[in-house]
């Protein structure tokens, strides 16, 4: 008779080895783009810099998923290079537009 | 004038990110948390930028929650929404540094997938505890120390009780040679076995051994 710290699912007999790109050691490559948008912490009196980004990353899973709930999951270490431009939305933000203009 | 202009036009950069999958078994979602930490060029002046950039080279930190969105075995699609900061730490002053936040979409594609045995982890895995207590017959089986013989008292005091007189080794052999049975076999008869009105040797000793476990890290299978 076992008991376990919670319920254990019925295993099988036979050993379920199945690929899993989680599984510790595979490898990953991603490439996303998005914009970041220029938030003023109200000490600002510059301009807005408004960013359009891509990042291109590889990563690779660290351990194999593990844990039990919400909380189940593996840890993935990823590279990123990224580059982009910095954009204005005219008009959008009024005055703090015009800051990068020559002083 | 292109579309990429303000105080600066241009920014790249690279960070190292650790990221946690939150994953569910058979789940086409996989919701992550990551940080990173790493690197940015821009050309964002000081005085374009009133101080926000002082530095073309600063430090970029992001925090960022996304969710990965399974299309096969190798293709994924993810959505993101974080934060990213940049700064040069107080290198060079003024040092407002500049918060952003933001989303992103895109692609993920597996390069190289390994496997592991997905049964087991679900009862070894790290921090996993559990209480074993198999029922035993024969106290020949036991392991040696402390415990193994707290139960074999148990099991003594057992056999005393239900009346019956604990034979010597040598006469459940010489009991096994007249019964035409090898010596191995009898062997494996404890101590503790008693004989019965029958003449043959059985054991009537029960006890549970106790044991309780706790996993101390994951299994390695590869």
């Amino acid at each position: 008779m076992v008991f376990g710290g919670t319920e254990p699912p019925p295993v099988s007999p036979v050993k379920e080895s199945a690929s899993d790109v989680f599984a510790k050691g595979s490898h990953e490559f991603q490439n996303v783009a998005g914009v970041l948008y220029f938030f003023d912490r109200g000490d600002n009196d510059g301009p807005a810099i408004d960013l359009a980004v891509d990042s291109i990353r590889l990563g690779i899973m660290l351990s194999n998923p593990h844990g039990s709930g919400f909380f189940a999951g593996n840890w993935e270490f990823l590279g990123e290079v990224f580059g982009g431009g910095i954009f204005p939305w005219a008009g959008k933000r009024g005055s703090r537009r015009d800051a990068h203009l020559p002083l | 004038m292109g579309f990429f202009h303000g105080p600066g036009s241009v920014e790249a950069g690279g960070t190292l990110i650790f990221r946690y999958n939150f994953i569910q078994p058979n789940a086409r979602v996989i919701p992550h948390m990551q940080i990173g930490a790493g690197g940015i060029y821009t050309d964002i002046g000081e005085r374009e930028s009133r101080g926000l950039v002082s530095l073309p080279v600063e430090f970029n930190l992001q925090g960022t929650g996304g969710l990965r969105f399974m299309l096969d075995n190798k293709w994924s699609l993810i959505l993101e929404a974080g934060y990213r900061h940049i700064s040069n730490g107080t290198i060079e002053l003024p040092n407002r540094g500049v918060d952003s936040v933001g989303g992103d979409v895109g692609l993920g594609f597996f390069l190289k997938s390994t496997s592991y045995d997905r049964s087991q982890p679900q009862l070894t895995t790290r921090g996993r505890w559990s209480l074993l207590a198999p029922h035993r017959k024969d106290f020949g089986v036991l392991p040696p120390g402390f415990l193994g013989a707290i139960v074999a008292h148990a099991g003594h005091r057992n056999a005393a009780a239900s009346g019956a007189t604990v034979p010597p080794r040598q006469e459940d052999n010489s009991a096994a040679r007249r019964e035409g049975r090898s010596s191995k076999t009898s062997s494996a008869i404890s101590p503790f076995s008693i004989r019965r009105k029958n003449n043959r040797p059985q054991s009537t000793t029960r006890s549970i051994l106790l044991r309780l476990g706790i996993m101390l890290n994951d299994p390695r299978w590869r």
